[in-house]
C-alpha cells in the first residue's frame, strides 16, 4: 500500500471507547452500541449521531431495529410564477426524511414511509436504547438529491413543478434506528402503525 | 479488477487473506474483527430451497406420472446421485430519479361571443342548418407544460454466469427469482460450500451494467442516483436415475420446485401403440374405399349405363390409386418413424415435450415409396398421353 492509496482492511472498533462494533455480514454501516454512534465504512474517520425512536406505548413485545437515514434540512422554493407561489403557500412543510439504509430487494416498500414519517414530525420521539440494530449497507451521500425528489414530488400534489425551482440544503444527517413489531403475520412500524407488505424486511434475515 | 493476494492485519500487521464470503472478518493472530472494503466484493444472499425430501419425493412421482414417460418408471428407476448447484444471478437494485418534463395535452372548446346568439336565435327557430354561413369552432388540443418528479426504483436480475451448458432456461428461471425474491437471505460463501457446488460469477459486472442498467436508462433526465449490487444465488437440484440400460439426469429450482431440464426415456410402447394405430386406421381406409368401388351399384347395370360409367370409373380408380401413393407409403413411414425415432422426452417449463434425439433411421419401406411413385408417376403420364391422342 502505498501513502496515498486507502487501506483495504480496517479495525471494527469503536475510536472512541474502543468496544467492538456491531453490524451484520453484509453491513456497510457499523454502530458502537455503548457510545450511540455508526460509521459508514466508506468514510471510516467520521461517525454519526446513533438515535433510538422510541415506540408508541401502543405497541407490545420485542421491537426489532432497522436502521434509517434521517436527515434535516432547509428546502429553498423559487417560483416565479405567482399562481403557483400561491398553491404552495398553504403547504405545510416536511419534516426531517427517513430513508430506510437497509437493503431491500423492493425499496419502493419504504417510500410510503418516508412521506408519512415526515408528514408528522412531532410524534417520532427518541429514546436512550442499545439494541441491536439490523444491517445498514445505504451510502448517505446520495440522500440531499433524494431529499430534494422527495420535496418536489411532495410539491408535485398540490400544483405542477414545472419552473419551480428547490435546493435543498443538509443541516443534519443522523443513523436512526426505527422500531417495527410482528403483529401476526406481518410486521409495522412501532410508531405510526403502518403494515408493511410481506418482504420488508427481506435480505435482513427476518422472515416477514 | 483483481482482488489484491495478501492484506496486513492494522493492529497487528499480521499477514490475511482477503476475504471470500464477508467484508467482515477475523484477523487470526489478534482475534481482532476487521472490515475489508475493496470495491470488488459483492454481498452474497441466497434463495433457499423450499423443497424438503417429502415435496421432492412427490415432484418426481409426478414427473414419472407424464403419459409420455413409460408407465413403470416410479416403480423402476433408481436415484444414482442427487447434486445441488448455486446458480448466481446479479441483482442490481437501486434508486432512479429526476424532473421529466412532460406536455399536457387538454382539449380546449373555444366560446365564441356569437355562439349565445346562436343558441338564443336556435331556441327561436330551430337549429340552424349546414352552409347556411354561421362558423362552428372546433375544439382545440393544447399541449401545455407539465413535470412529472420520479424518484423510483429499478431493479434488474441477470445471469451471473453461463447458463448455455446447463441447459437452463435463463428467462423462466429470472421469473421465479423475481416471484420469491422477498425470501432472499444474506449467506456466507462457505455456507453454501457445504450444501453444494457453487458456480463462479464469471460475466463482469462491468458488462452486465453497461448492457443491462446504463442502456436501460432514459437519456438525459432520469438519473440513477444510487444502485446496490448483490450476488444471488439459487439452487438447482439435479438428480440422476437408471431406468433399464437408461441413464438420465433431471433438474428442478427448488425455489419454485418446478423442472426446468432434463431428458426422460420416451415411452415405447406409447409410439408403437400409435404407430399400430396409424397402420390399422390406412388398412381399413383402403379396404373400405376398395369395397366402395368394387362393389358399387353401377357394375350390376345395363350394358349402356356400364359403358357410359367405365369412363368415370376409371378416372375414379385413378384418382383413388393417386390418393393411396401418397397416403399410404406416408403413413406407412409415418408409423414407422414412430416406432423406430429415438425419441426422448425433454423438459421445459410448460412441461414435458418429446423431441427427437437424433436422426431418424430410413424407412424400409423407402424402396417400395420409390417404386409406387415412379409407377404411379408412369402410369400418370400413360393416361395423359393417350387421352391427348384421342
Amino acid at each position: 500500500m502505498t501513502a496515498g492509496e486507502k487501506p483495504l482492511l480496517l479495525p471494527l472498533t469503536c475510536k472512541t471507547c474502543g468496544q467492538e462494533l456491531s453490524g451484520g455480514a453484509e453491513a456497510f454501516i457499523y454502530v458502537c452500541l455503548g457510545c450511540g454512534e455508526a460509521t459508514h465504512m466508506s468514510v471510516p474517520d467520521y461517525a454519526y449521531r446513533l438515535l433510538y425512536v422510541r415506540p408508541s406505548p401502543a405497541f407490545k413485545g420485542t421491537a426489532i431495529f432497522a436502521p434509517f437515514w434521517r436527515i434535516v434540512g432547509r428546502a429553498t422554493l423559487t417560483v416565479e410564477a405567482d399562481k403557483k407561489r400561491s398553491a404552495y403557500q398553504h403547504v405545510r412543510p416536511l419534516g426531517p426524511l427517513f430513508f430506510a439504509a437497509f437493503w431491500n430487494p423492493k425499496a419502493v416498500y419504504y417510500d410510503n414511509l418516508t412521506l408519512r414519517f415526515a408528514q408528522c414530525p412531532e410524534k417520532i420521539e427518541f429514546d436512550k436504547r442499545s439494541d441491536p440494530v439490523l444491517a445498514g449497507i445505504r451510502d448517505p451521500k446520495v440522500l440531499p438529491e433524494m431529499a430534494r425528489l422527495t420535496w418536489l414530488a411532495y410539491l408535485d400534489r398540490f400544483s405542477d413543478v414545472t419552473g419551480v425551482d428547490l435546493q435543498f440544503q443538509p443541516e443534519r444527517l443522523d443513523y436512526c434506528a426505527v422500531p417495527f413489531f410482528k403483529q401476526g403475520s406481518f410486521y409495522s412500524d412501532g410508531v405510526l402503525g403502518i403494515q408493511l407488505p410481506p418482504g420488508f424486511f427481506a435480505g435482513s434475515g427476518l422472515k416477514s | 479488477m483483481t482482488s489484491p493476494r495478501a492484506l496486513n492485519c492494522p493492529l497487528c500487521g499480521g499477514t490475511v487473506s482477503p476475504p471470500l464470503s464477508s467484508r467482515r472478518m477475523e484477523c487470526r493472530y489478534c482475534g481482532k474483527p476487521l472490515f475489508y472494503r475493496g470495491e470488488e466484493f459483492l454481498p452474497r444472499y441466497f434463495l433457499a430451497s423450499k423443497l424438503d425430501e417429502a415435496a421432492l419425493h412427490q415432484a418426481c412421482r409426478a414427473l414419472f406420472k407424464s403419459h409420455y414417460v413409460p408407465q413403470d418408471m416410479a416403480r423402476r428407476a433408481l436415484l444414482l446421485q442427487k447434486r445441488r448447484t448455486y446458480i448466481p444471478f446479479y441483482l442490481l437494485t437501486g434508486k432512479r430519479g429526476g424532473v421529466i418534463a412532460a406536455g399536457r395535452e387538454r382539449v380546449v372548446e373555444r366560446h365564441n361571443p356569437l355562439d349565445r346568439i346562436e343558441a338564443s336565435l336556435a331556441v327561436e327557430h330551430g337549429p340552424m342548418q349546414a352552409g347556411q354561413g354561421w362558423r362552428l369552432e372546433k375544439p382545440e388540443i393544447v399541449t401545455e407544460e407539465d413535470s412529472r418528479v420520479v424518484l423510483g426504483d429499478f431493479q434488474y436480475l441477470y445471469p451471473a454466469c453461463t447458463l448455455e451448458n446447463l441447459d437452463v432456461p435463463d428467462l423462466d428461471l429470472r421469473e421465479t427469482i423475481l416471484e420469491h425474491l422477498s425470501d432472499a437471505s444474506p449467506v456466507y460463501l462457505v455456507d453454501l460450500v457445504r450444501s453444494g457446488d457453487v458456480l463462479d460469477a464469471d460475466i463482469p459486472l462491468e458488462r452486465i451494467v453497461e448492457k443491462g442498467v446504463a442502456s436501460n436508462q432514459r437519456t438525459g433526465e432520469l438519473a440513477v442516483l444510487e444502485m446496490q449490487t448483490v450476488l444471488l444465488y439459487v439452487p438447482l437440484l439435479t438428480l440422476t436415475f437408471r431406468y433399464g440400460r437408461h441413464v438420465f439426469s433431471v433438474t428442478l429450482e427448488e425455489v419454485g420446485g418446478a423442472w426446468v431440464a432434463g431428458h426422460l426415456p420416451f415411452r415405447r410402447d406409447l409410439a408403437f401403440m400409435l404407430g399400430l394405430g396409424l397402420v390399422s386406421l390406412l388398412g381399413f381406409f383402403v379396404g373400405r374405399l376398395g369395397n366402395a368401388l368394387f362393389t358399387y351399384p353401377w357394375l350390376a347395370g345395363p350394358a349402356a349405363t356400364r359403358e357410359m360409367d367405365l369412363k368415370f370409373m376409371e378416372l375414379l380408380f385413378l384418382t383413388a390409386g393417386l390418393v393411396m401413393a401418397v397416403i399410404v407409403p406416408a403413413g406407412l413411414s409415418a408409423a414407422w418413424a414412430l416406432v423406430r425415432a429415438p425419441y426422448r422426452v425433454r423438459l421445459v417449463r410448460g412441461g414435458p415435450r418429446v423431441e427427437a434425439a437424433g436422426p431418424i433411421p430410413q424407412s424400409p419401406l423407402a424402396p417400395l415409396n420409390a417404386f409406387l411413385k415412379w409407377f404411379f408417376k408412369a402410369f400418370f403420364d400413360l393416361y395423359v398421353q393417350r387421352e391427348s391422342g384421342s
